[in-house]
């Protein structure tokens, strides 16, 4: 791990350090995009409901003794919000959640939390404000009834942040950052950036391993069909998706520390003991290694995301060195993994970024057996031989 | 004792997977070489992990994606070619590299060579069939209790 990597959670991290290390992560890694790119990240086919103009219509009448949030003869938002300040932002959002779910009969699955805009999420050593974060329904209650001390940034589902300038700040690339940070399973993170302009704009920043593509910004309170059905599109996702549909890896069971605690590979679940390494940086292969347990048997589990172009593959090499028996125990044994599908693709970058860029592929091993560190001593009598013995070769040598 | 074994063993299967499967690591370091314990209690050997970086060295090392650039960083600064050092002194350089408690590279990356290696690389270019014991013995004058 080189120097200008981000450390670990738990480690104290001095705001200088962390914001330097992400502007250098971030060089060369951002691209601008058009909203092309959300209809491949959130397709079609995966809305939990039809986004269209019907809906529009429905929501242009009141429901019940809801009022209408779509005003149909000026094609925009009936109820934009007051300022763009992070409460009043979270309420419309929730808003129109709340009468998208009323007009289809269902549920927000998520909803949006602002109670935390002024203070740091629980569960990071480095401390952010969060503006506003997309929360699961349960969690949401139990953070607003006050029965946690505080959502923490391992349950977050999404982000919004609300801002005055039009270019992205890298605060609100580090909040993206901590959700990959606390969140072993996560695979790509949406923001949403509200900008307080005339006219209301709307940004959207995806961030995954290859790096962070920002949506050029849209007028959200301009006469427009379109924009209001992008906006509608959006948060059908993340408040009524399905969690691998907006970053989250479905292999996982996360337990309520926001820790892994099973993960499932080629359809064997795997339990976790242990996590033993795990790559702090936001960009690269992101690999994480875990002890993992099935069966009563103890094996490693490896997480990463390759490069796709790279002409490497370690589960080839694996597989060609199991025939040889003057390798058994010198080499791992491949058990299990490969490319990780989730509904059905195989998971990678290339599914919703441009050809222009290098893409990654998530990739899942197990392996076994499962090794010791060399460096690490059982006790100072293993240690002081070891020591005694470099000395003499020395010695013997020079 | 027993960690200097380890690293024998390892070397030795890093070697038998260039010979016989024409695979180079190429990101060798302290943490991708680990201890094997049996349960029967008998003596740890080295487990070589980690191969995302490996190349296949008869179809890939001319196309490694790093080593076209690293080999001109190498020639500027004086050093061997990187596709042949690779090839002909990858093990003398993880051992030394690792007895002078230097971080460990592998290749696409550039290093100084010191003597003692370049005197173990000539020795294995000039006896191709030579073991990497007795390459090791070449390198360092006798095979030692280190390495027994």
């Amino acid at each position: 791990m080189d120097s200008e990597s981000v450390p670990l959670p738990g480690r104290s991290v001095p705001v200088a350090q962390l914001n330097d290390a992400l502007r250098k992560e971030l060089a060369g890694n951002t691209l601008n995009s058009h909203s092309n790119l959300l209809e491949r990240l959130l397709p079609r086919e995966r809305l939990p409901f039809p986004v269209d103009e019907d809906l529009l219509r429905r929501l242009s009448a009141p429901i019940g003794t809801h009022p209408p949030i779509w005003d149909e003869l000026e094609s925009s938002f009936c109820q934009p919000p007051t300022d763009f300040g992070e409460a009043a932002v979270c309420d419309w959002l929730n808003n129109i959640g709340t009468t998208m779910g009323l007009v289809l009969g269902r549920q927000c699955e998520r909803l949006w939390w602002s109670g935390n805009c002024g203070e740091p999420l629980v569960g990071s050593s480095v401390h952010r404000k969060p503006d506003v974060v997309l929360l699961e329904r349960n969690y949401h209650d139990q953070v607003s009834q006050k029965d946690l001390l505080g959502p923490k940034w391992a349950f977050v589902k999404a982000l919004a942040v609300v801002r005055e300038w039009p270019n992205a700040e890298l605060a609100d690339s580090v909040k993206s950052y901590l959700t990959f940070l606390c969140q072993p399973h996560r695979r790509f993170t949406i923001s949403l950036s509200f900008i307080d302009t005339e006219t209301g704009q709307l940004s959207i920043t995806v961030t995954d391993r290859v790096g962070q593509v920002h949506i050029n910004p849209i007028d959200l309170m301009q006469p427009s069909i379109d924009n209001g059905l992008f906006l509608l599109w959006i948060l059908a996702f993340l408040m009524f998706g399905r969690l691998e549909d907006i970053g989250l890896d479905p292999h996982f069971e996360i337990d309520l520390n926001g820790q892994a605690i099973a993960i499932e590979c080629e359809n064997r679940r795997f339990e976790v003991l242990e996590r033993i390494h795990a790559l702090p940086s936001l960009f690269g292969r992101g690999t994480q290694v875990w002890i993992v347990t099935h069966n009563g048997i103890k094996y490693i589990m490896k997480d990463s995301w390759v490069r796709e172009d790279g002409i490497h593959n370690e589960i080839a090499h694996l597989r060609r060195m199991a025939s040889h028996e003057e390798l058994k125990g010198r080499v791992p044994t491949l058990i299990c993994g490969g490319d990780v599908v989730i509904n059905g693709i195989n998971d990678s970058t290339n599914r919703y970024r441009s050809g222009s860029c290098f893409h990654r592929v998530h990739r899942r091993i197990v392996t076994s057996p499962i090794g010791e560190s060399i460096i690490s001593f059982k006790s100072k009598r293993e240690f002081i031989r070891a020591m005694i013995s470099i000395i003499e070769s020395k010695l013997t040598n020079s | 004792m027993r960690r200097r074994r380890t690293l024998q063993y390892t070397f030795i299967a890093h070697r038998y997977l260039y010979d016989h499967l024409k695979i180079l690591h190429c990101d060798l370091s302290i943490s991708n070489i680990l201890l094997n314990r049996k349960d029967d209690g008998s003596e740890p050997i080295g487990l070589l992990i980690d191969y995302d970086f490996s190349i296949h060295t008869t179809s890939e090392a001319v196309n490694h994606r790093d080593t076209a650039a690293d080999a001109a960083d190498a020639h500027a600064a004086g050093d061997t070619p990187i596709g042949k050092r690779v090839v002909a002194v990858s093990d003398a350089e993880v051992l030394s590299d690792t007895f002078e408690g230097r971080v460990v590279v592998g290749a696409g990356r550039t290093q100084r060579q010191t003597p003692r290696m370049v005197r173990f690389s000539q020795s294995l270019e000039t006896s191709p069939n030579r073991d990497f014991r007795a390459g090791c013995t070449a390198l360092y004058g006798h095979r030692g209790s280190s390495w027994d």
